[in-house]
């Protein structure tokens, strides 16, 4: 290849060609009037100081990122080995309990309507406020002096007390309440099975024994308004979620004939009129944890009290657009629902959807017309509590219940060591000397 | 910058380096899978010609793990779980309560056997004390309810050992052998599970480390187990009145650190069959 750019005649070729061998001075290419071609050496630099400064400013960081956490992971001896710090907190972190998890307030509900105080959930086509409903509200706190306790047994069977021809039978159907209940119940289950857990996680794992918490059996409350006088009320109360307080509050003229409680948790009703019966049934006594599936059958005792599905739910929505995990949730209400109702219907002798009111959970629930005067807030404050019997049931403000449910399970702890917690490491024994 | 290009160059080999080890392991580990499903297959179909087991790659980084196995292993300054005595305990509820003391409700019997374990069985540190080692310790303790209603005791105790374990720092190339065996007794019943049989046996499977550690530079008892075998009525029937149902049942299993071209698992299995037999 050539930059001569010349006509290229071969005579004038060939004497070129003898110039150049000949002994004069070559010809420079500024003679012959051609351009030098500059060398790439000689072309001013380009200057990219930033982006080469960026380029080794991410470099610096991701070694630096890398290698502090190689560092970190590399085993204790190792680091003991070339010299870096022993992470001693790596066991001390791995043996202190766990944090509470912080209950996080939902903001809504995929399965139904969530309405927490002042909301009042309500078979009325308007949002019904507490204030539009009741006066002198005082709402329940964690410190409220509850009056006298009084369990009462679960039914044996799967029965309940059939309504009267003159009765009318009202539902309120839900997960849980929106309130705080400052009552607590424990079982002597679950307190084992818990101090169990603990005792474990120092004999097998050498943790601390409080590792796994305390059972507290704690309860929600939720206020139930009975506005309808037209007859004696049968009012079946039913949750899918823990232990659950009722508080009854009722319209004047209202007429309780008998309260009837199913529930996952222990149910409890506060402000129970005078003459009215009560009776509950403890899911758990008549049918298994839930399983996906296992609600699907009509049986006996199928007692589990699941809601039916509303179109109004954002499962629904979310199920009508494939989600695979909400089509699921709504399968299992909707069987477990149909399961359910052919126990109820063949129970009560009325449709388990008749005079419902079933919010996801709520604080308020309004069962009837709406009042036209407002009803008289029942206080919890000093009323005598109907509690399904179980084996520790503690009332009380907050301090005293969790000092007597930390006593609980100290004393049942030390009883089941025989001794002081100490006997649960004993002490290393050596070979005494001759 | 030529300095620059060097030390990015050194850098990046010293990110890729090990992703190179990893992956050529990673590619060896899936290669012997196959090879080992294969054999599997060969096996279950009754091919003629099965191909031979081959040991397992070991991880570029394995050294890493072995050097703090190694050293707790071999270490005879602390109670560690490289070296335990397991033992069991089959007793009836009332034996775990105090004299007088109420017998617990139904639902809390599994939370008394657990919380009262360790205690239980921290009696067992003094036969260990006896076979093996000067401190004892209980590191592990769990129990159960089993179908008779009685509750059973197991325990892992650790010790530091009387014994030499030998030097693992003179072997080239080495790797951890280990080996398990059942230990001997003589005549057709096993002997009674009580302390001096337990004492016995942990001597027994001492004595055959001590020989192994005098042909491979070194060894380490890991693992004693002494446990229960209940005899059934039909059993007792033919024994004298009086007989312990509770028999004992011991194993122990050990490691040695050595050039796998000196010592593999088989080999070991059988200097530990051959040793055992010669108790």
């Amino acid at each position: 290849m050539t930059h001569d750019k010349r006509p290229n005649n071969f005579s004038e070729r060939l004497q070129r060609i003898e110039d150049a061998r000949s002994t004069r001075e070559p010809v420079t290419a500024a003679e012959l009037g051609i351009a030098p071609e500059p060398s790439p050496y000689d072309r001013p630099q380009e200057d990219h100081t930033i982006r080469n400064g960026l380029i080794w400013v991410v470099i610096a960081v991701m070694v630096a990122f890398g290698g502090y956490h190689a560092a970190l992971a590399l085993p204790n001896d190792l680091k003991a080995v070339i010299g870096l710090p022993v992470d001693e907190t790596e066991m001390v972190a791995a043996q202190e309990p766990e944090p509470e998890p912080v209950a996080i307030p939902e903001p809504a509900s995929y399965i139904g309507a969530f309405l927490p105080s002042p909301a009042v959930a309500s078979l009325e086509t308007d949002q019904l406020s507490l204030a539009d409903l009741a006066s002198d509200v005082a709402l329940p706190t964690p410190d409220t002096m509850l009056g006298e306790i009084i369990p009462f047994d679960r039914n044996i069977s799967c029965r309940l007390r059939r309504p009267q021809r003159d009765e009318n039978v009202v539902n309120v159907r839900l997960e849980g309440g929106l309130l705080p209940a400052p009552l607590q119940a424990i079982s002597h289950t679950a307190l084992a099975d818990r101090l169990l857990r603990n005792v474990k996680a120092v004999t097998q794992n050498r943790l601390p024994a409080q590792r796994n918490g305390r059972v507290t059996g704690p309860f929600e409350s939720i206020d139930v308004f009975l506005s309808d006088t037209s007859a004696p009320q049968y009012v079946v109360l039913q949750n899918l979620g823990g232990n659950i307080l009722w508080n009854l509050h009722l319209a004047p003229d209202v007429r309780v004939a008998h309260v009837a409680l199913i529930s996952e948790g222990l149910p409890a009703v506060a402000n129970l009129p005078d003459g009215a019966t009560i009776e509950g049934l403890h899911v758990s006594d008549f049918v298994e944890p839930h399983r996906f599936g296992a609600d699907d059958r009509i049986r006996e005792c199928m007692i589990r009290p699941w809601r039916k599905p509303a179109p109004d739910w954002v499962a629904h929505q979310k199920a009508a657009e494939g989600n695979e995990l909400f089509r699921n949730q709504l399968t299992s209400f909707t069987k477990g629902h149909a399961a359910f109702n052919a126990w109820y219907t063949q129970t009560l002798g009325v449709d388990a959807t008749a005079h419902v009111v079933a919010p996801d959970k709520a604080a308020h629930v309004l069962v009837g017309p709406r009042p036209r005067v407002p009803i008289r807030y029942q206080p919890m404050e000093g009323q005598s509590v109907h509690v399904m019997r179980t084996d520790t049931i503690i009332a009380g403000d907050s301090a005293t219940r969790a000092a007597l449910t930390e006593a609980l399970h100290q004393d049942m702890l030390r009883a089941a060591i025989g001794g002081d917690l100490a006997a649960l490491d004993p002490p290393v024994m050596e070979r005494s000397l001759p | 910058m030529t300095g620059l290009r060097i030390l990015a160059f050194c850098i990046g080999l010293v990110v890729i380096l090990p992703m190179v080890a990893l992956n050529k392991w990673g590619f060896q580990m899936s290669m012997w899978v196959n090879k080992e499903v294969s054999r599997n297959e060969a096996m279950l179909d009754g091919a003629a010609e099965v191909p031979a087991a081959t040991p397992m790659p070991t991880s570029p980084l394995a050294w890493l793990r072995n050097r703090s196995e190694l050293n707790a292993l071999f270490s005879r300054d602390e109670i560690n779980p490289q070296r335990v005595v397991t033992v069991t305990e089959i007793i009836d509820p009332a034996d775990l309560l105090a004299p007088g003391e109420a017998g617990p409700d139904a639902v809390f019997l599994p939370l008394y056997a657990e919380a009262r374990a360790p205690a239980q069985l921290s009696r067992y540190c003094a036969d260990v004390l006896s076979a093996l080692g000067g401190r004892c310790d209980v590191l592990s303790s769990s129990a159960t309810i089993n179908r008779e209603g009685k509750v059973v005791l197991t325990g892992q105790l650790g010790f530091r050992p009387d014994a030499v374990l030998g030097d693992p720092s003179q072997v080239s190339d080495g790797q951890v052998i280990s080996g398990s065996i059942r230990l001997p007794h003589s005549g057709d019943l096993r002997p009674a599970y009580d302390q001096a049989a337990r004492v016995a046996a942990m001597q027994q499977a001492q004595a055959i480390c001590d020989a192994l550690r005098a042909e491979f530079g070194n060894c380490v008892l890991t693992r004693t187990e002494l446990n229960i075998e209940e005899l059934w009525i039909t059993d007792l029937e033919v024994l004298p009145a009086g007989t312990n149902p509770q028999r004992l049942i011991a194993s122990a299993t050990y490691k040695i650190y050595a050039n796998p071209a000196t010592l593999d698992r088989t080999r070991l299995g059988t200097r530990l069959q051959d040793l055992s037999a010669g108790l």
